[in-house]
């Protein structure tokens, strides 16, 4: 499934840049996200909770930034594992600059398996439109939120 | 005859109706575990690490297996080997996984609802392997494959051929061609799979009883045997009440395997029921084929040639060999003379759900693809649909008619008997088809579209290879019936009563049915190719016959009347010159048993009045049926209602017309399921998407039209009562009825329909394309 989609926000480039790579905005942006811990430099394992459909688990997820091209680019790959299937996801993130904003503009795939695909499937890409419009809504608010400070 | 071919209610059904069913979740055996199963999420994957730990130390489990147990496990057994076949079949806990929904490990706890829970603490770490899925994708040569072992995706590659089809297509004056994109379906039985394995380790060996949903008690018990080697004389298999099957409960599972095995390891009694969600991701599914197929016909309108090139999923493993598409390679030219056909068939391993016969087994699609490439023919030269069909039947005069193709079963494959013509013409008849034409011309001024399709098909139902029956009078003169079969709702209770009742000319009340046992009798195949009436109908005529001979011996001998004068009637035989000279069956019975113990034998036959006869018939008897369906398009939503239908069916003679009635009604609302609704569909990864009742759409009464059933009898002469099968002849015409009806409403609009099911969505992008092309002629 396709997954690709724009924001804009207020701030400059650099400080979307710095907002995508800091853990605490990350953990906090990230839907569900009990726990989000660096395990290397770009490396993240979480404890995610999400409902998608009739099924709801708990996931550990690992998150991996890679081909980075700061401020403007980087590659996002995602995996997530619960008893209830499983999700990954590929995306590259690109930051694109006019006075005053920012666009972060995302395209990516994410496959989804196991109870997840088979009983969600009917509003599976729906929600996880949602649920990455909801990441960057947070990354935007978050990186107002220290923009103001 | 007094009782065959009489309408007589089930016997079964007061107590069914009632609730007093017994299945297998019923049974109330002390002591008895849980089994749950805990499935792969991918589609292919190695297990690279399992962690059972956390999952046996939760208070209430018992036992947690994984793919270390796994390694000591055979491979199910190959059933139908074929020379063109290289057959990969399902081992149990494998560290492989092939399909999403094939068990990982199972648990075993004092209930589900713990066996579940533990499921959930298992962790396993999948390495997951490139999956592949669709037929169009498997056959690239870039494709994944689906086992990592083999070189290609191809299981089978096979050709079936009559004549020259190649250089008869090229004189042919018109040829058509039709493409079909066939979905895949599930078994759907209300009744889900299930057994329970209990051994008995006190005996003098350690013996194994299981009841089990099956279709095959017999078959079960030999696959049984081999893979816990043990001898099939200490395994009883017992297929209590059963929810229906429709092809679900014939094959042998790797779960099947698994409970018993873990019984005897947990030393107690283990019952695992299948749910919704793992039926739709582990239980066989059928269907899907993609063929191209063309039509060669004179000016006249008859055939010349038929040349097919298909495409059947085959899953992950061979669990019943590719009967399907031998089937439906064999079955193309159905009912109609082809003097040349070529047929060239791949069979495709994809890492989804195995396919297996399901009711109507690879004829449905046969019945399609010759009935629309005909319907294709009929426009192209001006006839009408029913015209191009009668031209082209099998005339009665014709039979046994050799297709010049072989059979399943190796052997050249002969219609043994039939009356295509008469059964077309009376679905002509009782359809009012001539009126519907009419109609169709003032609906259409109205701005309505209906469309009217017309399909003729056949079924050979009977195969062998053989089933048996013990018939027994009893000292109370009442009969029992023991058969080979096993019944899922077939009514076998009340048919093979008629039969016994026939011959012994006693009331159907006074005679009990019993099956579904493998100790009842000692050899058996099951219940599958429409072949219970034919096979086990037989064996009871046969028995009973014998019964019948020897009781009247031992009256003749006991009262001194020669055979010629005895009759036997309503539970007593008797001298036809002096009625008071008689004796009851019960009385027969007892004398039969020898009066007491140590004295001399009186009687020259045989002592009891049982007798076990096996009927094995040389072929398959081969039934017709012809069906019309009326629909209305609503051109806006493209929504699809069946105003009328009809279906004439010729299943030989039949044994009891309501319960005939009733199968061919519940065949028939499986195929509009099949036809207009059901579909499992696989993303391209190998991920199910429809694993629920939501996702997957099956009719419900309210989309089942009224129909109009008639019935054409002509008799097989393979079997003494000219029986041909009926319980899968419903489903076969449905896809290509509606698909050819749906294509007549929408004439207008020029479209060719090639999918089935027939989906609302299809048709309104179909018709928006037409439009523009359409819109593009115009403005070139």
């Amino acid at each position: 499934m396709k997954v690709q989609g724009e924001i804009v926000v207020e701030a400059s480039q650099e400080e979307v840049w710095n907002a995508l790579n800091d853990p605490e905005v990350l953990k906090k942006a990230t839907p569900g996200c009990k726990v989000l811990t660096e395990t290397e430099p770009d490396s993240y394992k979480a404890d995610i909770v999400i409902g998608i459909a009739a099924v709801r688990g708990e996931y550990e997820a690992e998150i991996k930034i890679y081909d980075k091209l700061g401020p403007n680019k980087y590659c996002l790959a995602m995996k997530a594992d619960s008893n209830m299937g499983f999700l990954e996801g590929n995306a590259v993130v690109e930051l694109d600059y006019s006075h005053p904003k920012t666009t972060i503009s995302y395209e990516g795939e994410a496959q989804v398996g196991g109870k997840i695909a088979g009983v969600g499937q009917r509003i599976l890409s729906g929600i996880a439109k949602m649920i990455v419009k909801d990441f960057f809504k947070k990354i935007a608010k978050e990186t107002k939120a220290r923009t103001a400070m | 005859m007094k009782y065959i071919g009489k309408a007589m209610k089930r016997k079964i059904d007061p107590r069914l109706i009632k609730g007093d069913g017994r299945y297998i979740a019923d049974l109330n055996i002390p002591g008895t575990l849980s089994a749950a199963f805990l499935r792969s999420p991918h589609a292919h994957a190695r297990i690279q690490d399992i962690d059972l730990e956390q999952a046996r130390k939760l208070s209430g489990v018992i036992a947690v297996f994984g793919p270390d147990d796994g390694q000591e496990f055979d491979s199910l057994p190959a059933l139908f080997p074929h020379p063109k076949l290289v057959p990969v079949t399902q081992r149990p806990l494998d560290s492989v996984v092939h399909h999403v929904g094939e068990p990982v490990a199972m648990v075993i706890a004092l209930n589900r609802y713990i066996a579940e829970d533990a499921i959930d603490l298992i962790n396993v770490v999948y390495d997951p392997l490139p999956a592949v899925a669709h037929l169009d994708h498997a056959i690239q040569s870039d494709a994944p494959l689906a086992h990592q072992h083999l070189e290609s995706n191809v299981a089978a590659h096979f050709q079936q051929s009559v004549g020259d089809a190649q250089a008869a297509m090229k004189e042919a004056p018109v040829v058509v061609h039709h493409r079909f994109k066939i979905g895949r379906v599930s078994c759907l039985p209300i009744e889900t799979r299930g057994l329970l394995a209990k051994w008995d380790f006190n005996g003098p060996e350690p013996s194994l009883e299981v009841y089990a949903a099956t279709q095959s008690q017999h078959e079960m018990r030999s696959i049984l045997a081999k893979l816990l080697k043990v001898s099939e004389n200490n395994i009883r298999v017992i297929a209590p009440d059963v929810g229906g099957a429709f092809g679900a409960k014939a094959i042998f599972y790797v779960e099947d395997f698994l409970v018993t095995w873990a019984a005897r390891k947990v030393n107690a009694p283990v019952r695992w029921i299948e749910d919704r969600l793992e039926h739709m991701m582990s239980c066989i599914h059928e269907r899907e084929q993609y063929h191209e197929a063309s039509l060669g016909v004179t000016n006249e309108g008859k055939i010349l040639a038929v040349m097919d090139t298909m495409l059947a999923n085959n899953g992950a493993y061979v669990p019943w060999g590719i009967i399907v598409p031998i089937m439906t390679s064999t079955l193309i030219p159905g009912p109609y003379k082809v003097p040349n056909y070529f047929c060239d068939a791949k069979v495709i391993y994809t890492n989804t759900v195995p396919l297996a016969p399901f009711r109507g087994a690879g004829r449905p699609q046969a019945a399609l693809i010759l009935n629309r490439l005909l319907d294709q023919a009929a426009e192209k030269l001006g006839m009408d649909p029913v015209e191009i069909r009668r031209r082209n039947l099998i005339r009665e005069d014709e039979f046994p008619y050799r297709t010049g193709l072989l059979s399943r079963d190796g052997k050249p494959q002969i219609y043994d008997s039939g009356n295509y013509g008469k059964v077309l013409s009376e679905a002509v008849e009782i359809s009012g088809y001539s009126e519907w034409r009419q109609c169709q011309q003032e609906y259409r001024k109205q701005g309505r579209y209906i469309g009217i399709g017309v399909a003729s098909a056949i079924e050979n139902t009977g195969f062998g290879s053989f089933e048996g029956a013990t018939v027994r009078v009893e000292t109370t003169g009442e009969i029992t019936v023991l058969t080979s079969a096993a019944t899922q709702g077939q009514g076998h209770e009340t048919t093979f009563a008629q039969v016994a009742a026939e011959v012994f000319d006693v009331p159907v009340e006074n005679i009990t049915v019993r099956e579904g046992d493998t100790s009842l009798i000692t050899y058996g195949t099951g219940t599958f190719a429409s072949r219970m009436g034919v096979i086990v109908g037989t064996a009871v005529y046969k028995a009973s016959q014998t019964v019948k001979d020897k009781a009247l011996k031992i009256a003749s001998e006991k009262l001194n009347i020669p055979l010629e004068v005895l009759e036997m009637k309503d539970g007593c035989v008797f001298s036809v010159e002096q009625p008071s000279r008689r004796i009851s069956l019960g009385d027969l019975a007892h004398e039969a048993k020898g009066l007491f113990p140590g004295t001399t034998f009186p009687y020259s036959v045989e002592p009891g009045l049982e007798v076990t006869e096996y009927f094995a018939p040389e072929a398959a008897s081969v039934t017709g049926m012809t069906d019309i369906a009326v629909v209305e398009i609503d051109p806006k939503s493209c929504a699809i209602q069946i105003l009328d239908y009809t279906s004439v069916h010729d299943n030989g003679k039949l044994l009891n017309p309501l319960i005939v009635k009733g199968q061919v009604q519940g065949g028939i609302s499986n195929g509009i399921g099949n036809a207009l609704y059901e579909e499992i569909v696989y993303d391209r990864q190998g991920q199910l998407l429809t694993s629920t009742l939501m996702d997957y759409l099956v009719p419900s009464a309210c989309e089942v039209p009224e129909m109009k059933i008639g019935h054409v009898e002509t008799p097989s002469p393979l079997n003494p009562l000219g029986m041909k099968g009926a319980g899968e002849s419903g489903t076969i015409p449905v896809p290509a009825v509606i698909q050819s009806a749906v294509e007549d409403a929408l004439r207008e609009w020029n479209i060719k329909v090639e999918n089935i099911p027939v989906k609302p969505a299809q048709l309104r992008e179909l018709m928006r394309q037409s439009k523009e092309f359409q819109l593009v002629e115009a403005i070139k």
